[in-house]
């Protein structure tokens, strides 16, 4: 446990001070501003517009967190051989635990600033306050540990790291398009047999399914969450994390480096 | 100083130690049946030319890669692949430290890496033991100094901070005065002679033989994954007729690879 605290405690500390942290807080309220400015042209809803585009951008930018925090900093690790210092003393899974509580923790920071941020403009341009966001943050941070465990295992299984973006970035694609095509796929009548339609939807779940956590419209229009389906959310989100993690520490322990 | 004897039981043993590769174009062999003995309080240095085996011998004793055979015994314990260290200190070639951190706040990290669970030093403890880490290899000055801000001297003289946080019985350094100035290098030289006055083991992987025959008690030389000398350096010298390292180790490889 000591050795994950500490190695999680460096990896929030050396992400703060690096460039691409500030740059990318800089790029973040851009976006917002962005997305206030949006508000203005429009003559529809002020607050909804202000919400909509601004929890896109805050995707976009835990997108680009998850990728360059969480996993070109284990290829630069790696490359400065410093890699090899800290696994001379801690074992290989509870490394990967200790980078990965790190980047998650970053992921935290740039949700909770990004939601405040909505916070406030709503309120500044919307002229009410939109507590629907705390569960905009919340999803938005199981969405993205998600994803930053698929970038952990892709580097523990050894795949170089613009590949590992790539595939990443793929994953958030079609993570966010897997229900609508299985549904789209039933509804178009492709899958013969009732038993052949259950498969593909438990097969769709196998590669995470990131419209779990979209509760984008409930939040926007000020609707009550469906509680079975915000059970089911986390106890995806938290079993599908603890394999992933699982996974990624045993490849990486079963790994020449 | 600890003086080195042949009648303790050896530190570490690697026995038949070997490496294949396999690819496409068939197996290469990184490294075939090495076997030594490192006895307590002894330096001895691993030469050979770029791709002669050295890291990859490096990696197997660190447990990084998995050997195709052989056995790596340490204090009677057999260490497999994978597995920790935590007696060991270890620099790998081309070091750099995280350059985000300042130099007391690596070493500190460092420091309660090697700390065990059961043990709790309080922070003005730790404190105490990383001033005294960076005294020993002179950076109290820089110690609130970035990484990033260092010359690769300093650098390297983080490395070795590093690496003998908690006080490990050996260290392994691969290279470690790799790309650094005369000066650099020099100090780092330094520092070994320093560590090896207090008794410490050293196993130490280099192709600058002059420094390798300064710091050295034996060495050993590897040229294409073979081991093709084991003992001391005047018996390395008497045995080719040369009158320096250099002269021996150029026939020495020249003698291999004919």
């Amino acid at each position: 446990m000591r050795h994950i605290i500490t190695i999680a405690k460096t990896t929030l500390i050396e992400s703060i001070r690096d460039r691409v942290f500030v740059g990318l807080l800089f790029f973040l309220l851009f976006l917002l501003g962005f997305s206030a400015y949006l508000s203005t042209l429009s003559l529809g809803d002020v607050a909804r517009i202000i919400q909509n585009s601004g929890m896109a951008g805050m995707a976009l930018i835990c997108l680009l967190v998850t990728i360059l925090f969480g996993a070109f900093s284990l290829y630069r690790e790696e490359e400065r051989n410093e890699l090899y210092v800290l696994l001379n003393r801690v074992p290989r899974p509870a490394y990967i635990l200790g980078r990965f509580c790190g980047t998650a923790m970053i992921i935290v920071i740039f949700s909770l600033i990004s939601g405040s941020a909505l916070f406030l403009l709503t309120l500044l341009f919307g002229g009410e306050p939109a507590f629907g966001l705390i569960w905009a943050v919340l999803w938005n941070i199981c969405e993205f540990t998600l994803l930053g465990g698929v970038a952990f295992l892709f580097y523990a299984m050894g795949i170089s790291f613009t590949l590992n973006a790539i595939m990443v970035i793929g994953i958030f694609i079609i993570g966010h398009s897997m229900t609508e095509a299985v549904e789209s796929f039933i509804a178009l009548g492709r899958f013969g047999s009732p038993l052949h339609m259950q498969s593909v939807k438990i097969i769709s779940y196998l590669m995470p399914n990131f419209d779990l956590f979209d509760f984008r419209l409930e939040i926007i229009h000020h609707e009550q969450l469906p509680l079975d389906l915000v059970g089911l959310a986390l106890l995806y989100w938290m079993s599908y994390l603890a394999a992933l993690l699982t996974a990624a520490g045993l490849c990486l322990k079963n790994r020449d480096l | 100083m600890q003086q080195t004897t042949n009648q303790s039981p050896p530190i570490l043993s690697l026995k038949d130690l070997s490496k294949t590769y396999r690819s496409r174009e068939g197996d290469v062999k990184a490294l075939a049946d090495l076997s030594l003995d490192l006895e307590r309080g002894e330096i001895i240095g691993i030469l050979g030319p770029n791709g002669a085996g050295k890291t990859t011998a490096v990696k197997l004793i660190m447990g990084f890669i998995k050997a195709s055979n052989g056995h790596i015994i340490f204090d009677h314990k057999e260490l497999k692949a994978a597995e920790t260290r935590p007696h060991f200190g270890y620099l790998p070639e081309s070091f750099r430290p995280n350059p985000n951190l300042t130099v007391s706040e690596y070493i500190t990290m460092q420091y309660n890496l090697t700390q065990s669970a059961a043990v709790k030093s309080s922070r003005r403890e730790t404190g105490q033991k990383v001033t005294a880490l960076l005294n020993q290899v002179g950076m109290t000055s820089f110690s609130g100094r970035r990484i990033a801000k260092l010359s690769k001297g300093m650098g390297q003289r983080v490395g070795i901070a590093q690496a003998i946080a908690g006080n490990p019985e050996l260290l392994i350094l691969d290279e470690p005065t790799s790309g650094l100035d005369p000066i650099g290098k020099s100090e780092v030289i330094d520092l070994l002679l320093n560590l090896k006055k207090e008794g410490k083991t050293i196993l130490f992987c280099s192709h600058i033989l002059a420094e390798v025959e300064r710091l050295c008690d034996r060495i050993g030389i590897i040229v294409g994954g073979n081991l093709r000398f084991l003992g001391k350096v005047d018996d390395f010298l008497a045995q080719h007729e040369a009158d320096n390292l250099d002269q021996g180790f150029k026939q020495e490889v020249k003698c291999a690879t004919s």
